[in-house]
């Protein structure tokens, strides 16, 4: 497992650049907040980091693995059951780890066989979470994962977080600075539309040139 | 819609008992009657189950080519550039054209066949492609990061997106491959069909064998639609895994 590193990387949709020669490092098994205000580019960085967009300019690295991810939306199948939901992106050999897996942060077996369409909110962003972590992977992204539930859940849901992380590389996004310190993340504030240079000071020329998605 | 059947069938009665011609507009009751003698008789059952067969036959390949094709276009941009002029111009040539040209081409015995899959190929095919364009691609961006695998990616993202699509195209084509079918048996006269006693029924002004007959066509038709549908909705339902994706 390796850093991710992220250099000087720039992206823009159309005419408005959401991201300008931003450059950090996420350590590798340790866990990375991004902190800041709506429209800083912070989804975009993760988007990047997970190769559903390509840098205009910049280089990324060590992102070239198995990731999954909590997109801020829950992005689940209407028609499947929540159980069915994250049994897609599961080998059938951990199939009976999911419902145990649901059970543990509320679901009766009745809401396990709910499809997703007549789930709650919180019930959907619950197995959104559950889908993410029993996935396999290097890097788990958790983009506002927890937005939408209660306290008690929302307690339970860091716990099976930290619990299923493993040694994961985790990037935790977020507008809430508590979350990140419950995570003992590295954070980093992303202000809106400017040049960052988060990670540290050693980021700079340590960028793995071998395995690099770059805007080329 | 009960009621509205026997109001049309009432009007249909006074007219033909005004007009008194049977030449004309034979009654409902004539017809009945005719469609009552015409069962007995085995060329009846014949008709209709070569009929059946040749024109369900069509709208079923039309159907798997229309989806195949569908699929093909919009997973490679050269296949769906080449068939769009292609099935522009088999929706805008006029049937009669297709059957003129099919009776030089193919056997008489097939014509409806290939008439009927000649028509439901296009509709399906628009059907099925806009269906899977309209694939969710949020969903299809969650199966990308998770590598979802391609059946299972079908099943839970396409195949529900399909669903609508499938079945209103095919809802349409199916009243259009009887009645193309029909038609080309008419002109074609292939052997024991229902087009060739609907011809026989027409130059013997025989008017109430060609009002049942007609009223056999609707009724073939809607049963056979219905067949189809509900198999669709079956398929679609067992293969979508609502509940596993496996």
């Amino acid at each position: 497992m390796r850093d991710i590193v992220l250099n000087e990387v720039t992206k823009a949709y159309g005419e408005q650049t959401v991201l300008r020669e931003f450059t950090a490092r996420f350590k590798a098994g340790e866990v990375s907040a991004l902190l800041g205000p709506s429209g800083a580019g912070k989804t975009t960085i993760a988007r990047l980091v997970l190769g559903l967009e390509r840098p205009d300019a910049g280089t990324i690295s060590g992102a070239d693995v198995r990731c999954s991810c909590v997109f801020q939306e829950d992005r689940l199948c209407p028609g499947l059951t929540a159980e069915a939901n994250v049994q897609l992106v599961l080998p059938h050999a951990q199939w009976p780890r999911v419902a145990e897996a649901l059970r543990e942060l509320g679901f009766t077996k009745e809401d396990a066989q709910k499809q997703a369409q007549y789930l709650s909110g919180g019930q959907k962003r619950r197995v959104a979470l559950v889908r993410a972590v029993e996935a396999q992977g290097e890097l788990l992204v958790l983009d506002e994962a927890f937005k939408g539930l209660d306290e008690e859940n929302r307690e339970k849901a860091v716990e099976y977080v930290k619990r299923g992380r493993g040694g994961r590389t985790l990037l935790l996004i977020t507008h809430d600075p508590r979350e990140a310190e419950t995570f003992g993340a590295k954070s980093m504030y992303v202000p809106p539309g400017e040049k960052v240079w988060g990670g540290g000071e050693e980021t700079r020329g340590e960028v793995d040139n071998n395995s690099e998605r770059s805007s080329s | 819609m009960a009621l509205a059947i026997l109001f049309w069938l009432l009007v249909w009665q006074v007219a033909s008992l005004v007009i008194g011609q049977e030449l004309f507009l034979p009654s409902p009751l004539a017809v009945l009657r005719a469609l009552f003698s015409m069962v007995q008789e085995q060329v009846f059952w014949l008709s209709v189950g070569n009929s059946l067969l040749r024109i369900g036959l069509g709208f079923l390949l039309g159907l798997a080519a229309g989806v195949l094709l569908a699929s093909f276009s919009v997973a490679f941009s050269l296949v769906d550039t080449l068939l769009r002029p292609l099935m522009l111009l088999v929706r805008s040539t006029p049937v009669a054209s297709f059957i003129i040209l099919a009776l030089v081409w193919v056997n008489s015995r097939y014509l409806s066949t290939f008439i009927s899959f000649l028509m439901v190929l296009p509709v399906i095919y628009s059907g099925t492609y806009a269906g899977l364009r309209a694939a969710d691609k949020s969903l299809l961006e969650m199966a990308a990061v998770f590598h979802v695998g391609f059946w299972r990616r079908m099943r839970a993202i396409y195949l529900p997106a399909l669903r609508p699509f499938l079945l209103s195209s095919c809802e349409l084509a199916l009243g259009m491959s009887w009645k193309s079918g029909v038609a080309a048996e008419v002109i074609g006269l292939p052997v024991g069909t229902i087009g060739e006693r609907l011809y026989q029924a027409k130059i013997y002004l025989m008017m109430p064998e060609l009002f049942a007959w007609t009223l056999v066509i609707i009724l073939l038709s809607g049963l056979f639609g219905k067949l189809i549908i509900q198999g669709l909705k079956m398929a679609a339902k067992n293969l979508s895994g609502e509940g596993a994706p496996e």
